[in-house]
């Protein structure tokens, strides 16, 4: 909790920084919804809904936060992390911690603000279906993200650099996860290696369970595939952490 | 003596925010309040010179280098180096300057030593014919022959100082600038440097202007200290000059091979342990010498064994910095 | 110049000690280039699904990114590491080294730290650019190709202009990070577009307030034969100048910035 409170303090710091945060926010959504004004603009009904699309999706993106390899990987990749095994907090706790802090404080300072500013978009043309579910899908969301950035972290040991690793996820995720173009829109090919991965389950399936473009007979279906995914990454993180462990005892890091 | 630098009612002053406040005064208001660095100092250092600075943490040392060295602007007041102002003249004037900054490194974090001197051998258009020397001289002088083809990042901090101090100098710069030059290291490393410093200067008159908080350093280097305290000169004199006008005393501890009762002697006052065996002197040098000491002592005992203490020099400004002057 | 020779010999130095690390190296390259492979991606994606994006098809808007990505990387060769992030230069106290030596500052720079992880993208856009080429070989003429190389320069130029202002902002604020991303990164965002598609007000400050649009979008109007107006085809032609007057504005804010920095009339 300690951690938590801190690093709060620590995000809101700089005044400046939190004002031109916010308006980073806002002018990258409003490019976005630019964009896809211009596309649709023979087909209103899209507009509207790339618009609530798109907004909703930079709320979701400000759950889930990849700080979490960093803070990890930089105390594996030195083996520093061995001597924070005296402390009574996991590696992982702490981290994560930390990360809900960053989370909450960005949701302060960007996200309350996007939401204010594209209030009359979101309200306008109202058709949000299966709240509960959605809040259930994002924070799986954000548990499977967390896992998978924070394996990453841990396989810091092997790569020592993990920026680059870090980035290739990223940009998979960019053009896979729903977030940008929803997969429907994707060519055939494209769409099918998205449905085969992990990532889809960060925006895609929860925007679309929110716009009621779900196949809800299968939404069960895809919550299963969901928390196998989340188990598979929380196993392959215990089996990382153990050999990462294992090195940096004996080398003494 | 030719004059190298000139500082003349030198001054600095910097504003910075005010600190503290509540949350809404700190997002919509900033209050500025003046430091006076440095304020009215005067000296000039003659070529040739081993000048050492001395000062608390905050007293305006670095300000002063700085000044000297063209990367700051006074405030008001004057400095000459080599007869131009510093910051005007700053790409002249850094052909013939060194620096040499304890606590930040200014090699290439990732090259190797030798690369990073042909580096700067070609920045100093330094001929190279003086390349070739100087880079015998270091690796004989300095033990940079071991490390040469080494990246900067995997140096020990004694090497990467002795590396810093050599492209300090590679270029045979007239005035070199030592600010904390032997922060951390052992004494093996600062004994080295020392004794390199002082070759520099005989060899090569290269005047020397060194901060330190080692007061060896100074007291081994220096032929000059300056004490600056709260942005003025309190001390400028000789470093003799300061050893003797404040080293009144001595502490002289004799072991003698038969116990002696009592000592009266003109100017050194004595107690003694175990039972007049052991016997420890304050000696006022205004009224006699540790020598005539002595020569009194011996004519009631034997001396087996004897100590003298001056007063370090470090005591001296650990003095004047509690009491002032 | 003895400046081009002292930087030949520090790019030798640097990939010398760099392939000390090829692992490194390689897949930091590789992540980059993988990166804006994913870009061009979502650019196809789009035009596939689209057909075009206002008569942009994609090796229009391949030639468009193109300019962007491939400016942005040669001024990110040389000035991202050091200048860019001129705020660490100064809390390091780099600066203060720079300052000690007989040489600009910015040139000192330059040779202080050579942006290797932007030849991924270097060689993701050939590779994407040339192929676009490839492909409208028919709309290329000699001078086409003689003014690509042109505003290839004057949007290096700007880049390197944007990112030597951008940096010198922190001889004034303290972390001019913020304001950059904004400005620099997120402004010109809009240029990876047609501008045609967004309301003019943005055209207009991406031309006369912020040149983003200066680098790519004119020069691309010119190359593709979609110059429609006068103003358009102006600022296409004269890129290369527009480049060199904003370089030149770098410079004199950055020692503007540097007399600050020492105190002098600040």
């Amino acid at each position: 909790m300690h951690f938590f409170k801190i690093s709060l303090k620590n995000s809101i710091v700089y005044r400046w920084s939190v004002l031109f945060s916010i308006i980073g926010s806002i002018l990258y959504v409003a490019i976005s919804l630019m964009l896809w004004r211009f596309l649709y603009r023979n087909d209103a009904d899209m507009i509207a809904y790339m618009t609530k699309y798109t907004i909703v999706s930079n709320i979701i993106s400000m759950f889930y936060a990849r700080g979490i390899s960093g803070r990890i990987g930089d105390k594996v990749a030195t083996g520093a992390f061995a001597t924070d095994l005296i402390r009574p907090v996991h590696l992982f706790t702490m981290a994560w911690q930390m990360e809900l802090a960053g989370i909450c404080a960005n949701l302060l300072m960007r996200g309350l603000p996007v939401i204010l500013v594209y209030l009359p978009f979101l309200i306008a043309n109202a058709g949000y279906y299966n709240l509960f579910a959605v809040f259930l899908s994002v924070a799986l969301g954000h548990m499977l993200f967390l896992l998978i950035y924070s394996l990453l972290g841990f396989s810091a040991f092997i790569l020592i650099e993990i920026w680059p690793f870090r980035r290739l996820i990223d940009d998979t995720i960019r053009l896979l996860a729903g977030g940008f173009i929803p997969l429907a829109i994707l060519p055939a090919f494209v769409g099918h290696i998205a449905h085969a991965l992990p990532f889809r389950f960060l925006y895609s399936f929860p925007l679309e369970l929110l716009f009621g473009k779900a196949d809800m007979d299968k939404a069960f279906e895809n919550f299963a595939v969901l928390i196998v995914w989340i188990s598979v990454f929380g196993l392959l993180n215990a089996l990382m952490y153990r050999q990462a462990l294992k090195k940096a005892v004996v080398q003494g890091g | 003596m030719q004059e190298l630098i000139r500082v003349e009612a030198l001054s600095r002053d910097y504003r910075v925010a005010k600190r503290g406040g509540g949350f809404l005064k700190f997002m919509f208001s900033r209050e500025f309040e003046t430091i006076h660095a440095v304020s009215g100092i005067h000296f000039t250092i003659s070529k040739g010179e081993l000048a050492g600075f001395v000062g608390p943490n905050g007293a305006g040392k670095s300000t002063t280098i700085k000044m000297m060295s063209g990367i700051l602007v006074p405030t008001s007041g004057s400095v000459a180096v080599m007869g131009n102002d510093p910051f005007k003249k700053r790409k002249q004037n850094a052909y013939h300057i060194g620096v040499v900054f304890g606590q930040r490194s200014q090699l290439w974090w990732d090259l190797p030593i030798g690369d990073t001197f042909t580096l700067l051998k070609k920045i100093y258009k330094v001929q190279d014919d003086i390349y070739h020397r100087n880079v015998g001289l270091f690796k004989e002088y300095l033990d940079l022959e071991s490390i040469w083809n080494q990246p900067v990042r995997q140096l020990s901090l004694g090497q990467r100082m002795r590396a810093e101090i050599a492209a300090a100098i590679l270029h045979n710069p007239e005035l070199l600038f030592l600010d904390e030059p032997t922060i951390g290291l052992d004494i093996v490393a600062k004994r080295q440097i020392r004794e390199f410093i002082l070759k520099l200067n005989r060899d090569y008159q290269t005047t020397v202007v060194l901060t330190s908080h080692d007061m060896k350093d100074i007291e081994e280097i220096c032929g000059r200290i300056i004490l600056i305290d709260k942005g003025a000169i309190v001390v400028d004199c000789p470093m003799r000059e300061l050893k003797n006008s404040y080293n009144k005393t001595a502490v002289v501890k004799v072991n003698l091979n038969r116990p002696v009762a009592e000592f009266h002697i003109a100017g050194a006052s004595g107690a003694s342990e175990l039972d007049g065996l052991k016997w420890t002197f304050l000696v006022d040098k205004g009224v006699t010498t540790t020598g005539h000491l002595v020569f009194e002592i011996s004519k009631l005992a034997e001396i087996a064994d004897i100590e003298i203490k001056e007063r370090a020099v470090e005591d001296i400004i650990h003095d004047i910095y509690k009491n002032g002057v | 110049m003895e400046f081009l020779s002292i930087y030949g010999s520090y790019v030798k130095m640097f990939f010398k000690a760099r392939m000390e690390y090829r692992f490194s190296f390689f897949s930091g390259m590789f992540a980059n280039f993988y990166c804006y492979f994913i870009t061009y991606a979502t650019i196809w994606v789009i035009t596939r699904q689209f057909g075009a994006i206002d008569g942009w098809k994609f090796e229009d808007m391949t030639m468009l990114y193109g300019l962007n990505l491939f400016t942005y990387s040669i001024a990110g060769v040389l000035f991202w590491y050091t200048v860019f992030h001129l705020d660490e230069e100064i809390t390091s106290g780099n600066l203060d080294s720079y300052l000690i030596r007989p040489m600009g500052l910015v040139k000192q720079m330059i040779c202080r730290r050579f942006g290797d992880t932007f030849l991924g993208q270097i060689v993701v856009t050939l590779i994407f650019m040339v192929s676009a080429i490839a492909k409208i070989d028919y709309q290329m003429t000699a001078f086409s190709y003689v003014y690509l190389a042109f505003a290839v320069l004057g949007g290096v130029l700007i880049q390197s202009g944007a990112m030597i202002i951008l940096g010198s902002l922190s001889f004034w604020l303290l972390r001019s990070s913020d304001l950059a991303d904004i400005v620099y990164y997120d402004m010109r965002t809009f240029v990876h577009y047609p501008l045609s598609i967004f309301p003019a007000f943005i055209r207009i400050v991406l031309t006369y307030v912020l040149p983003w649009a200066i680098i790519n979008y004119y020069p691309s109007l010119i190359i593709l034969n979609k110059v429609q107006t006068t103003e358009e085809f102006v600022l296409g032609i004269l890129s290369p100048v527009i480049g060199i007057l904003f370089f030149l504005l770098s410079l004199f804010v950055f020692n503007r910035g540097l007399r600050r920095y020492s105190g002098s009339g600040s």
